[in-house]
């Protein structure tokens, strides 16, 4: 398990995850997974991808699917120095 | 007054006429009444409750139906609902209970569902009960009531479970024994037939073979994905077209197919749908409300929704409330937040104006929800306010405290009242540190005298809760430093409430006398405090408030208790029970509290019979209700018996189940648990951590001394003649020496402030350290004194849970002889054959004898003295279970714990050393 605070300065080191169900689903849905970028495949899969602040945030994501009845494929966290920088991160309801 | 349940809630989905039949499952599903548990376990739009709405059509018998909600996290309220859900079938089923539950305190989890599986092991015929939408609740103490329930399944139930995901219980045990049926995904998906029978028969289409297999493929079966395909292809002429485009798209088939059922309806249809889209329950009325035009009627609408099956689910009969279907309302929500001409402010909108219906409606907890939804906090704090005295005198102030804790922390700034609510709804939650930052913020309206002042911009929408600001907020100020120990703070701010000035109401002054009245008893001012509480009690008791009074009789009764009057203890708690008669609500209340103190009494004096009978009646009467701190003390009582019995590690459990029961509260704190478990760790022979508590309480013999820690110094004396044991020569001298100066201060103040019970006690502990230094004949003298004052009131427990140390003093003090007063020598007596001593040979038992042959360290209790019996009797472990109805496993840990305290390690070894110490009836 990497750890979840970053050593030096204290500050919590966000996460990024990425869910990858079964389907297409319109960026429109970007909101509904709290802001988090929403990319299709070709063989008709989406990613839902972004910064998650911990595991009680994931698990919201994933219930999000599972209500949705969407078909779940994998979950897995990226390393956000590999990744893209702009990622952009799940907002909670009160800010939007 | 209790809080409403919703009809809606229990309401059975009656089948859709234009439903498809599916025998296969239905076959399943009858096949599974046979076992305990049915378990629909398939994501969401599977056709879950469609299923199980046919098929209990079909059936004869009788079914409580509960969809449960978010809400139902909360274990008492499931317990309602659950309860209400039975009583649709058996209406006489559990109505005590019902009432029980809707209490402000109910009583604790555990005894209510002993009550009710109780109650329907006696049921008459069989009954099915459905838990829909299990996966909503998400908590374990739920989790925990369905597993008892599984454990102890009455005969005639059925539970059926329809769920998102697996609930968390034993489901691979319960597979394994064979008492689960089980239909997941795999078996809910629609075969090629099925979705025939759907497609072409039930919504009415025309569609070749090639087709239906296409479409069945494309949605995997999934029955949602199959009804909007329907409802997509109804009226349509180009089907190749949209099998074409649908088949060959990518996009998830809900997304898509919603799209085409959306863009075939009506402007004004979609606009409906798409608002209400907001509303977790709808009818025609609140529905005109939420959608605000004149050309759409609610009813009217929702009529030609469910007559064009859009999802639309009927909550009652009579047509009048209903509900999206979940993943449909689900999906219109998405949409609404996506419509180009509908920005965000207007959802806002949606949601002021069905707030505004359901408070005008009177349904407060709706009102609040969409209040807050709406992000409108000016309605929030204003449903606030005017809500908390109805929400606080029901059992919904934690529900208020959520909605309130949404406001923005400005809006809590300038509004006192709400403010002030606000910090009692953080006191009776236990939160003390919360209700100081609004305590405060509250008091920026008082002026130096702590009266109201006009100066600061002021929110106020209670009106009539403004002038008694001073008073309300002095008394939460008093209870919250007299929760926190700081009784010089709750005098003062108890006298303010009670200042004349202020002119306050009756029951609010007596508020403020009793809680002076906790700040003498913290103080160890005992007859000050005790005038103070039945000063409280005759207050409440003439104003006709007999719940406040016999709430605190037992306050008297503790008070009596500390002063050494067990009988007049006894007496208080006798004549509270008679103050009215047992179905009197408040005395319902009281009375398992009242045969608590009862029992505890009973078993001190050392009469098991009278504490088992007292312990029995408060374990029946809280079944039907109780105080909130009931199940903090039952804990705390069965843990004083497990450690009387010498159960040291069941003692230890239940006390930790008191620490986490206990809710901080203005009755004084006298036994710290952690005090109380250290003295079992030094019963058991385990000092490590009874040093370590020590250490942790910064404790030494030269401490300051108070009646709040009087209990904790005790301990500490304890500690260190336990420590001394371990020492020889000087080290152990200094640590018996330290502990005796200590006692002595003790004492002194234990005599001042007139504690017979601690003093007894104190004594008991002098007359030990001075044994231990060899010198009997002091360690008599304290005896004797101790013995002195115990013996009126009939002290038993305290002296023989002492110990072989101390029942040796005893025979000492015993064989003494004529040299003692005849009445403690025969007290004296009566306490050793309590605690079955018997000397070791000779009457010269002294406090050096080993006591090895003599006793036992630790007392056999009397199961496991009628477990060696039977043992002794020859009987196998199988005959014992049997014989005194217990599991194979517990006879183990009986016989366990009895090679434990004899030293043995077999049966043979057990009964002979049972017949040595004289345990065993002759057979």
């Amino acid at each position: 398990m990497p750890d979840e605070h970053h050593p030096t300065t204290g500050m919590q080191r966000l996460a990024v995850y990425r869910i990858r169900v079964r389907g297409q689903l319109d960026v429109c849905w970007s909101d509904w997974f709290g802001g988090m970028a929403i990319t299709t495949t070709e063989n008709g899969e989406t990613l839902i991808t972004g910064q998650v602040a911990d595991q009680a945030e994931l698990h919201g994501l994933l219930r999000q699917v599972r209500d949705l009845g969407l078909k779940l494929l994998a979950v897995n966290q990226c390393d956000p120095a590999a990744g893209s920088p702009q990622l952009p991160s799940p907002r909670s309801a009160t800010e939007q | 007054m209790a809080a409403p349940l919703l009809a809606t809630k229990l309401y059975r989905p009656t089948p859709r006429s234009s439903g498809v039949l599916r025998p296969r499952l239905i076959a399943q599903l009858n096949n599974g009444l046979d076992r305990s548990l049915t378990l629909l376990a398939a994501p969401a739009g599977s056709g879950k409750t469609t299923l199980l709405s046919q098929w209990l059509a079909e059936g004869t018998w009788p079914v409580a139906w509960l969809t449960l909600d978010d809400d139902d996290r909360d274990p008492v309220r499931f317990m309602a609902y659950m309860v209400a859900a039975l009583q649709t079938v058996v209406p006489q089923l559990g109505n005590q209970l019902l009432t029980t539950l809707l209490a402000p305190q109910p009583p604790p989890i555990a005894a209510m569902l002993t009550t009710l599986i109780n109650e329907l092991a006696t049921l008459a015929q069989p009954v099915v009960l459905v838990l829909d939408d299990y996966h909503r609740v998400h908590s374990p103490p739920v989790d925990q009531i369905l597993a008892q329930l599984l454990a102890h399944m009455p005969p005639r139930l059925h539970l059926v479970i329809a769920t998102r995901e697996n609930p968390q219980l034993a489901l691979a045990s319960m597979r394994a024994r064979g008492q689960l049926s089980e239909l997941r995904a795999v078996d809910l998906r629609f075969t090629l037939a099925e979705a025939t029978t759907l497609l072409n028969q039930a919504m009415g289409l025309d569609l070749a073979p090639a087709a239906i297999a296409t479409l069945e493929a494309r949605t995997e079966g999934w029955a949602a994905g199959l009804y909007l395909v329907a409802l997509s292809l109804r009226g349509r002429s180009d089907i190749a077209d949209f099998l074409h485009s649908f088949s060959g798209s990518h996009r998830f088939v809900l997304d898509y197919l919603l799209e085409e059922v959306l863009a075939r309806q009506p402007v004004a249809m979609r606009r409906f749908l798409l608002y209400t889209s907001i509303l977790d329950r709808l009818c025609g009325a609140l529905c005109d409300a939420v959608v605000a035009d004149p050309a759409i009627a609610g009813s009217a609408t929702l009529d030609a929704i469910e007559r064009a099956n859009l999802f639309l689910v009927p909550l009652d009969d009579e047509r009048r409330w209903y509900r999206y279907h979940h993943l449909f309302g689900e999906l219109l929500r998405q949409r609404l937040g996506q419509e180009p001409d509908l920005p965000g402010e207007h959802i806002a909108a949606l949601h002021a104006r069905a707030s505004a219906w359901y408070e005008v409606h009177g349904l407060e907890l709706e009102a609040l929800q969409h209040a807050a939804a709406a992000a409108d906090p000016v309605r929030l704090a204003r449903l606030a306010e005017l809500s908390w005295q109805r929400m606080d005198s029901t059992f919904q102030s934690v529900a208020w405290r959520r909605w309130v804790q949404q406001l923005p922390a400005a809006f809590l700034h300038d509004r006192p009242v709400l403010s002030t609510q606000y910090a009692w709804a953080h006191l009776d939650a236990g939160d003390l540190e919360a209700s100081e930052v609004y305590l405060r913020n509250a008091e920026r309206w008082l002026d130096a005298s702590r009266a109201l002042r006009s100066a600061e911009p002021v929110v106020v929408v209670a009106e009539e809760q403004l002038h008694t600001l001073p008073v309300r907020i002095a008394l939460a100020r008093s209870y919250l430093a007299q929760a926190q120990g700081d009784l010089a703070a709750t005098v003062h701010y108890a006298g303010l409430a009670l200042d004349p000035a202020h002119a306050a109401e009756p029951l609010l002054r007596a508020q403020a006398e009793v809680l002076l009245g906790f700040a003498h008893w913290s103080a160890g001012d005992l007859d000050a405090a005790y005038q103070a509480i039945a000063g409280w009690v005759e207050h409440t008791r003439q104003t006709g408030q007999l719940a406040f009074a016999l709430a605190s009789a037992f306050g008297m009764a503790e008070i009596r208790i500390a002063q050494g009057q067990l009988r007049e203890a006894a007496r208080i708690y006798r004549q509270f029970l008679q103050l009215a008669p047992p179905d009197d609500e408040a005395m319902r209340q009281a009375a398992p509290h009242l045969h608590l103190g009862l029992a505890l009494l009973a078993h001190e004096q050392g009469n098991d019979v009278a504490a088992a009978r007292e312990l029995q009646a408060s374990h029946e009467c809280s079944l039907q209700a109780s105080l909130i701190d009931w199940p903090f003390r039952w804990c705390l009582a069965q843990a004083r018996l497990q450690e009387s019995a010498g159960a040291w590690g069941g003692a230890l459990d239940l006390l930790d189940e008191a620490g986490r029961l206990y809710v901080r509260n203005p009755v004084p704190d006298l036994r710290p648990i952690a005090a109380i478990k250290a003295r079992l760790f030094l019963r058991q022979g385990n000092l490590a951590p009874a040093m370590a508590w020590a250490a942790a309480q910064g404790l030494a013999a030269t401490d300051e001394l108070s009646y709040l820690r009087e209990f904790e110094h005790m301990t500490f004396a304890r500690v260190l003649l336990a420590r001394a044991q371990h020492e020889t020569g000087e080290p152990g001298e200094r640590l018996l020496d330290a502990a005796l100066r200590l006692l002595a201060r003790l004492l002194a103040a234990a005599e001042a402030g007139g504690r017979s019970g601690s003093i007894i006690e104190i004594l008991l502990l002098r007359s030990l350290a001075y044994a231990a230094l060899g010198d009997v004949q002091r360690a008599l003298v304290s005896l004797a004194q101790g013995l002195a004052l115990a013996a009126p009131e009939g002290y038993v427990r305290l002296f023989i849970d002492e110990g072989p140390p101390l029942m040796r003093l005893l025979a000492a003090f015993h064989s003494a002889g004529s040299r003692q007063p005849a009445v403690l020598r025969g007290y004296c007596e009566q306490l050793l054959v309590a605690a079955r001593y018997r000397p070791a040979g000779t009457a010269q038992a002294s406090a050096s004898a080993t006591g090895e042959q003599a006793i036992l360290l630790e007392p056999l209790s009397a199961r496991e003295r009628e477990v060696l019996q039977l043992i002794a009797e020859g009987l196998s472990n199988q005959e014992l279970a049997a014989r005194l109805h217990i599991s194979l496993h517990t006879v183990k840990v009986h016989t366990r714990n009895i090679y434990g305290k004899l030293g043995v390690t077999s049966r043979t070894q057990a009964v002979a050393r049972g017949q040595a110490l004289g345990m065993l009836d002759r057979p």
